[in-house]
């Protein structure tokens, strides 16, 4: 080479140099955030799995609730929350309200869309194996955990849409247009995956969350309750042999969404679960709520009668923390001190303050759910022979004995009293009594006085009830933080009772099993035993409707729009029902609150439109957004 | 030139004058004078006779005598700089010529990307713009391009001083992506637009934009959206030249709004609450409107004209720009100095002694070094440096002329006059009414000032190395660049004393007292401190090789290699990501040939690293190939036809990159963006609900894929010459953009994922033509005439987007071009109820309190399912960017005297008029006198009213995007008009060989449009700040 050469060379060479330095173009400092760092350690671990629980209803923040969504409550329009505007007939394709599939925001806290939750739990599964300081049976337990999770996404997902696709595996992002485009599984397809998956997670999960700090996560208790509820819902008429409302409903294949033979064995597949399910919490210590405190000094000289010990077992089966019906609590409640939380909206007014921060009192039970309760012969009122149910709306005066219920020698509806201590220990009426901020309060509910509408202000009970069952009975609301917190029951142990008992009868008829399962609840509540209610010809007006497997139906029905009411499960249990015609379709109704005199207050009015357009809106819709994105999706019928 | 060779030149004239009349009796003698376009007699030009060695050339005065053989000759005229022309002699005896400067005015020298190319040999589409054609009154040279350039869209929106940058984008915009802006380079370094708004054009030696593969693959993935390349000038061999320009402005809206006066918008106030609600409280008496009609108290029976009070009439403007260049054999020097002052049109508050008026002031300091270390080795440095001052209202002058639109005439009183209470109060009572609230925009306008001084500073340093004692022709050239700036702003205010005026009757009529309903402050508060920086550095280094072989085959060579790294050091945002600096470097290279100057092949590359990518994807590489012929060098061409005197086609193909996806914040794509300690997906455990930990978000997923966009551009090209007058450069391009980054949005929600997806998917194709044209004709030597025209249109269209499967295929934006609007189709207004009776449902309109009435507007319903929603908006209209950009000019130089013209327009855009913002009476806003004059009522129930039924509220139905509110943007504006005059030398000679300029220049002074409402060119933002008519006086000496 010479010397001419060897400069070109090395000129050619030092200017191609620049674009050997590759590393010039690394700029990103090591350790900024990323998704592996989570799965470092169990610490960091942590925020993985409190993100899956995350996504879990929110049932006591008012306005993301499904609570309201019903005919169970009604509330001031201008402060309608998106759940009521649904039952009045707004739902949307175009921006769907209350929807688990996109999930939503709402006042306080919204709620996440649960295919969101699914990936979570998903990615926790592919990750928390790369933990280094977890035992390898933890990360089984923390995996079993969220695969409970997934599946019980997935089931709300199921109740709510019907047929859903299934995502059991997370789908790559790089993942192809037709990749993401998933179908919709059978319904059930669905109600089998979902089983299969929570038996799996069985295995590795605990017998029991014990400890302070895990109360709240999934253990085997819950997991088999829910299974029980799964299949409750599976063998129920909206999803079992749906030929009314679904015989058009297929997918491209012409497959039906809703299998069109109605199967009963299922029925007998919900009453084992929920006999597993059952036998597993009691084993596991879980009983019917009694209260066992001392009774508050109000109370002391009363608590020597049924009654008042009645309504104490009955409102503190809800609002006592952790009792021990409860056999999954949602342990990240709306706190106190949050004006969103559905206790605040339910609270009633100090009557001795004008102005009260913490309490609204507009959430406001129907004039149904009243007259859901069954009198005090544990019968329903229009089949009491006692009840003068005819002439219920007038007014009489309050007896003697009724004093603890209602202000002795005051005057109230008829339907007011005579009734089971449920009704009392739910809801608050005029001339009724609360046990409430430490003593006792004679509730004056007319317009203008202490407990009614004063003037013409927004935060008033539309229909002349107060909920109490939501309220803890030592709860203030004069301040923000003097609200009795309580997690949220999402499952107690009567709502198994009450599974049992429904899927045995639907699939073998009246028993004393079923009896024996309807008497747990009912020896709570304080009314007689179904047979004793039913078979007294005095009182039933249809007597030994218990016997036939439809009249004991309607009972078990009954029994649990009453027990379970205000918790969330009445629109899923209606509409698998197929009764949403008769119950949705209605006006909400109360007392005419805006008038003072006792006439005019006890006249029936009109306080809110319901709408049930059927069969459209027995499922959710997809919205239209959805639809474009994945055309393979199926719109669910009438949308 | 010393005297020495003036007298020797005229000696050798007069020498060949008497030679050739003694031998040659038949020759012919020639004589005359040449000048340039502006008059100037240039000395020393070459008169050569065709096919001969025998010339001549001019002396000092640009006279020459030239002896000929035959009438049949043809006379060359070469100067250097200047547009060689050829003239055949006839019988003419006298030939006067004006000589045009060449375009690149670098003796047939054309820029090209890191080089310089002769221009007859670049086939890349490169336009370049005679830097006088910048030269406008504004001290912002965005203002000028458009209609300019051929290839260039241009528009401007708002004529603030200071917030005035147009838009513009190089044969259109060719994206949806993050970027759409094309490249500005200023001497190899990357700048912004607002650098490049404010070099002055008599430092700038050459503008060029380059739009094609070939032009631009060399910037690699920087290339994508064209470039445009400045070069600035340098100092030349000789003795000192001065420059001195001086120019005064005065500027004033092109176009004023026109609002109602306090009775007329009373009375139209009540009448709009009456059409909507019969038993409407009236907010205007008729006491008030009668007290106004007559004029009675002020306080009480206000008339205010908001434009005026904020207003003056007219801004004035000044600029001065001094330049000397020179040098010796050693070193060369160009030096500049500027200063500008240009200010706004807000009035001030006599009680302030602030100014909250915009007065901006520029210095501008450029020193271009050139220095001849040794025979091969050059250095150069630049240094330029901008500092400016900043003074305006705290809020933006826009939001002022938008709120004169926000308050009405008959509220309130600007300040109002002292009673006895207030009279001894050191504040302004400004007005307001009821509790406050209302907009007062004196108040806004006089409150306080904004004051910000920015630098920006340009450095730089380059060496030259001649390699030919390596090989012949080859050289080397590396350079280090660095641009900072630094921006301080303080914004002080007081909080302004608001008044209302209580309205009590007594005995002697109504008398007012004020009171006081807003506490404000009489000292200005703390003032609000904003810092800002960043810098750049760039580093490149050029081997270049060219070389001719046996005077036919030419070849070319040229390797560059660079770093060029940003840095954002203040207020670059506070993600993780986006303080982190940016990088970019890469090699590229040219190698070309050509034949006899006939065919020329050429092939370039850019080869780029990105900091934003994955490893894998870092680097991207972008060839492109082309191909030209000169057609008219054919020796059988030249023969037979000569009246074209250049003809050449051009073929170019390649791909360029686009690496600016997305913004600073968003990069690194190879990694998640996460929240790993989100507290709003968290969940708690425990009996006393305390075991809270937090969730996580996703807030983008890693994406290793992610890369830069990637242009396919091919140009067929036509250069045409006739009869050395005419020249037409005409391009047809395509461009197919591919990888556009942007979101998956057909991914559905059972995905799961907590964010969109964005990915390299979408993909623009643009197609349109570049034309321009020009004519030269010097009619005697007194008397020469340019005509030069442009044109240039580019449409595209959407061919991916990554949207999902629309049922409404009228949702669909495919096909669509990118600034496509979409909307509802407005058929009329609605003629009574039974005619909204039997119309689909709007909007949910039957259900809600959200109802309309007949005269508000009817859709239609364009999916037919009964109702009008969201679903039933279509493509209206033109793109909000124009497709298309025109220009055309004349310019005359007679004598002393020379006039230019240039006329400009825009085609095929449109634009919504924002009825939220001009609907009358909401919140008691003001009310434009068009919608007086047309809108529907009961008494005059046209159904197609200017404006709806009026509405003191606003109304939804009738404020959705819609046809009705569409307006077509086209207009053609005269938008300047320059009248010169240069003192002949004789009587103006302030030096010796001074030569003065006086000029006066209009700008914008008439605009044809179909829209009347405001100038069209500020489209939907009519009510900001309107651009400016300009009526400027100017001077420029030269010695």
């Amino acid at each position: 080479m010479n010397l001419r050469n060897k400069y070109l060379a090395i000129i050619l060479c030092s200017v191609s140099l620049f674009i050997s330095c590759e590393d010039y173009l690394d700029i990103v400092p090591d350790g900024t955030q990323e998704l592996s760092l989570l799965f470092n350690r169990k610490e960091t671990a942590y925020n993985a799995l409190a993100n899956c629980y995350s996504y879990l209803p929110q049932n006591d923040g008012t306005y993301a609730s499904y609570v309201l969504l019903s005919d169970e409550l009604s509330v001031p329009i201008p402060k309608e929350p998106n759940s009521i505007k649904l039952m009045k007939g707004q739902q949307s394709v175009s921006s769907p309200l209350m929807g688990y599939w996109s999930g939503f925001s709402a006042v306080g806290r919204g709620q996440g869309s649960l295919w969101e939750g699914i990936r979570s739990c998903n990615t926790l599964t592919e990750n928390i194996d790369l933990v280094v300081d977890m035992t390898q049976e933890e990360k089984n337990q923390w995996k079993a955990e969220v695969k409970f999770l997934k599946a019980y996404f997935h089931f709300l997902l199921v109740s709510n849409y019907g047929p859903i696709p299934i995502v059991d595996t997370n789908l790559s992002i790089s993942a192809s247009d037709t990749e993401v485009r998933l179908d919709r599984k059978t319904v059930d397809a669905c109600f089998s995956y979902i089983i299969e998956t929570i038996d799996v997670a069985i295995l590795d999960l605990p017998e029991k969350v014990l400890g302070n700090n895990d109360v709240g996560r999934i253990d085997k208790v819950i997991a088999k309750a829910i299974k029980s509820k799964v299949l409750l819902y599976g063998a129920s008429p909206l999803f079992n042999g749906n030929t009314s409302l679904y015989s058009n409903f297929v997918n491209v294949e012409g497959e039906h969404f809703f299998n069109q033979n109605y199967e009963s064995l299922k029925w007998e597949e919900a009453a084992q679960a929920s006999k597993d399910a059952l036998d597993a919490a009691i084993s596991q210590g879980a009983t019917m709520y009694y209260f066992t405190d001392t009774a508050p000094l109000f109370d002391t000289s009363n608590f020597q009668f049924k009654l008042v010990r009645d309504q104490y077992n009955n409102r503190f089966a809800i609002t006592d923390p952790w009792n021990s019906e409860l056999l999954w609590g949602n342990s990240s409640p709306v706190t106190n001190g949050q004006y969103w939380q559905i206790q605040s909206s339910a609270m009633m007014k100090d009557p001795s303050s004008s102005s009260v921060e913490a309490s609204w009192q507009w959430l406001a039970p129907s004039l149904r759910m009243a007259e859901t309760y069954y009198t005090k012969n544990g019968l329903p009122i229009s089949e009491d022979l006692s009840f003068e149910y005819a002439d219920r709306y007038s007014t009489t005066t309050i007896a003697f004995n009724q004093r603890f219920y209602a202000q002795f020698a005051n005057r109230t509806a008829k339907l007011n009293l005579n009734r089971e201590a449920r009704f009392y220990s739910a809801l608050g009426f005029d001339r009724g009594i609360n046990r409430t901020w430490g003593s006792i309060w004679n509730l004056k509910m007319r317009k203008g006085e202490t407990h009614g509408r004063v003037a013409n202000t927004g935060d008033y009970l539309v229909t002349g009830y107060a909920l109490k069952k939501l309220v803890h009975q030592d709860s203030e609301g004069d301040t923000y933080n003097k609200a009795i917190t309580y997690p949220w029951p999402m499952v107690r142990l009567s709502e198994l009772y009450l599974n049992y008992a429904e899927a045995l009868n639907e699939f073998s008829g009246p028993s004393q099993e079923v009896y024996d399962a309807l008497n747990k609840i009912r020896e709570r509540a304080g009314v007689p035993s179904v047979q004793d209610s039913w078979s007294n010809a005095t009182f039933a007006a249809t007597p030994n409707k218990h016997t036939s497997k439809e009249g004991l139906r309607e009972i078990i029905q009954q029994e649990r729009m009453i027990e379970l009411a205000f918790e969330g499960h009445r629109y899923y249990d209606i509409r698998r029902w197929k009764l949403a015609e008769k119950y949705f379709t209605t006006p909400i109704q109360g007392w005419s609150v805006d008038e003072d005199s006792e006439t005019n207050y006890y006249q029936i009015m009109e306080v809110s439109q319901r709408s049930f357009n059927s069969p459209r809106d027995y499922l959710q819709p997809i919205s239209f957004t959805e639809l474009s994105r994945n055309p393979n999706l199926i719109q669910n019928p009438g949308w | 030139m010393n005297k020495f060779s003036i007298i020797f030149i005229r000696l050798f004239s007069v020498i060949v004058f008497f030679c050739s009349f003694s031998l040659f009796s038949q020759t012919v003698i020639v004589s005359g004078e040449i000048v340039d376009v502006s008059g100037n007699y240039l000395p020393g030009v070459s008169i050569l006779v065709e096919g001969t060695t025998s010339g001549a050339s001019t002396d000092f005065d640009g006279k020459y005598i030239i002896n000929i053989k035959t009438p049949n000759a043809i006379l060359i005229f070469q100067y250097l700089g200047f547009e060689t022309q050829k003239i055949k002699v006839g019988n003419q005896k006298k030939i006067n010529l004006i000589l045009k400067e060449s375009f690149d005015q670098l003796e047939e020298i054309q820029v090209v990307a890191f080089s310089k190319q002769k221009k007859n040999s670049v086939i890349g589409s490169i336009t370049t713009l005679k830097v006088s054609e910048l030269k406008q009154p504004t001290s912002n040279i965005t203002n000028s391009l458009a209609g300019k350039i051929s290839g260039l869209i241009s528009y401007q929106r708002s004529g603030e001083p200071g917030a005035d940058n147009a838009a513009f984008f190089i044969r259109g915009v060719t994206t949806f992506g993050f970027n759409n802006s094309p490249l500005i380079l200023l001497d190899g370094l990357q700048i912004t637009t607002s650098d490049l708004a404010r070099l002055e054009p008599d430092n700038i030696a050459s503008f060029s934009i380059m739009k094609d593969a070939t032009a631009t693959s060399l910037y690699g993935a920087r290339g994508a959206n064209g470039v445009v390349l400045v070069t600035t000038k340098i100092g030349k061999k000789g003795k000192a030249k001065v420059s001195v320009r001086y120019e005064s402005s005065m500027s004033s809206p092109s176009k004023i709004n026109s609002f109602l006066g306090a009775v007329d918008y009373m009375e139209l106030y009540n009448r709009a609450q009456r059409s909507r609600d019969q038993s409407a409280n009236l907010l205007y008496s008729k006491q008030k409107i009668e007290g106004t009609r007559n004029g009675l108290n002020p306080n009480i029976y206000p008339d205010v004209d908001w434009y005026s009070e904020l207003f003056k009439d007219f801004a004035v403007n000044k600029r001065l720009n001094i330049n000397i260049s020179g040098g010796g054999e050693v070193a060369q020097y160009y030096l500049s100095v500027t200063n500008a002052n240009e200010t706004g049109l807000l009035k001030v508050d006599p009680l302030n002694n602030f100014n909250n008026n915009i007065d901006i002031n520029r210095s501008n300091l450029r020193a271009n070094i050139n220095i001849n270390l040794t025979k091969t080795t050059k250095v150069a440095a630049k240094f330029y440096s901008l500092f400016e001052r900043y003074n305006g209202p705290i809020v933006g002058a826009s939001d002022i002329f938008y709120q004169v639109a926000q308050a009405n005439p008959a509220n309130f009183p600007k300040t109002y006059d002292t009673d006895d209470a207030t009279a001894n109060f050191n504040h302004t009572l400004f007005g307001n009414k009821g509790n406050g609230g209302f907009p007062n925009p004196y108040a806004e306008s006089v409150r306080g000032f904004k004051d910000r001084f920015s630098n920006t500073t340009l450095a730089q340093f380059q060496i030259n190395q001649d390699l030919s004692f390596i090989t012949d022709g080859l050289k080397l050239r590396a350079m280090a660049s660095v641009r900072t700036y630094t921006e301080n702003q303080n914004e002080r205010s007081f909080t302004p004393f608001y008044y209302g005026s209580n309205e009590t009757q007594t005995p002697q009529g109504v008398v007012n007292s004020l009171y006081q309903i807003q506490e404000g402050t009489e000292f200005l508060n703390d003032p609000t401190i904003g810092n800002n920086g960043n810098s750049n550095f760039y580093y490149e280094a050029v081997l270049e090789y060219n070389k001719t072989l046996k005077d036919k085959h030419e070849f070319g060579g040229l390797l560059v290699s660079y770093f060029q790294e940003a840095l954002n050091t203040i207020g670059g945002g506070n993600t993780a990501f986006s303080t982190l600096p940016s990088r970019n470097m890469g090699v590229s290279g040219r190698a070309s040939y050509n034949y006899g100057s006939r065919y020329f092949g050429e092939f370039n590359f850019g080869y780029n690293g990105s900091e934003k990518f994955a490893k894998k994807n870092r680097f991207g590489f972008f060839p492109s190939v082309g191909f030209g012929w000169i057609i008219s060098n054919e020796a059988y061409f030249e023969e037979n036809i000569p009246s074209i005197n250049l003809l050449k086609l051009k073929y170019t193909f390649g791909l360029v990159g686009n690496d600016g996806i997305s913004s600073a914040s968003d990069r690194f794509f190879y990694l998640s963006d996460v929240n790993l300690n989100n507290g709003g997906t968290g969940y708690t455990f425990g009996t006393n609900y305390n075991n809270y930990y937090n969730g996580y978000i996703i807030n983008r997923y890693a994406n290793e894929n992610v890369t830069w966009e990637v242009a396919t551009k091919t140009n067929i090209g036509l250069e045409l010459g006739l009869f050395n007058k005419v020249n037409i450069i005409a391009d047809y391009f395509t461009e197919q953009r591919r990888n556009i980054y942007m979101e998956r949005q057909y991914i559905p929600e059972t995905s799961g994922l907590t964010t969109s997806i964005s990915s390299n998917i979408g993909e623009v194709k643009t197609q349109g033509i570049d034309l321009s044209m020009d004519y030269n004709h010097a009619f005697s030597g007194d008397f020469y005439i340019t005509a030069r025209g442009n044109f240039t249109y580019s449409t595209n269209k959407i061919e991916v987007n990554g949207e999902p499967e629309f049922q409404n295929k009228n949702l669909s934006r495919l096909g669509y071009p990118v600034n496509q609007q979409w909307g509802y189709i407005a058929e009329r207004l609605f003629v009574d109820q039974e005619d909204i009776d039997n119309s689909p449902e709007q909007f949910n309109g039957f259900s809600t309190t959200n109802s309309y009435l007949p005269g508000d507007i009817k859709y239609t319903d364009i999916n037919q399912d009964g109702f009008v929603n969201e679903l039933d908006q279509a493509p209206i209209g033109k793109p909000t960017v124009p497709e298309i950009v025109y220009g055309f000019g004349v310019s005359a130089v007679y004598k002393n005297f020379d006039l230019s013209i240039f006329m400009q327009g825009s085609a095929r855009s449109s634009f919504f008029i924002n009825p939220n913002d001009i609907a009358p009476f909401v919140n008691e806003r003001n009310a434009l006198s068009i919608i007086a004059d047309n809108h529907w009522s009961e008494n005059n129930p046209n159904p197609n009213a200017f404006w709806p039924r009026l509405s003191t509220y606003e109304i939804e139905n009738n404020q959705k995007p819609s046809t009705w509110w569409l307006r077509d943007g086209d207009f053609l504006r005269l938008k300047s008009v320059e009248f010169g005059y240069t003192i002949p030398e004789k009587t103006g000679r302030v030096f010796e060989t001074a030569k003065t300029r006086l000029y006066l220049t209009g700008l914008n002074l008439l605009n044809f449009a179909k829209f009347k409402l405001w100038d069209p060119e500020m489209a939907g933002n009519g009510l900001g700040y309107p651009p400016q008519r300009v009526i400027n006086i100017g001077a420029q000496v030269n010695f």
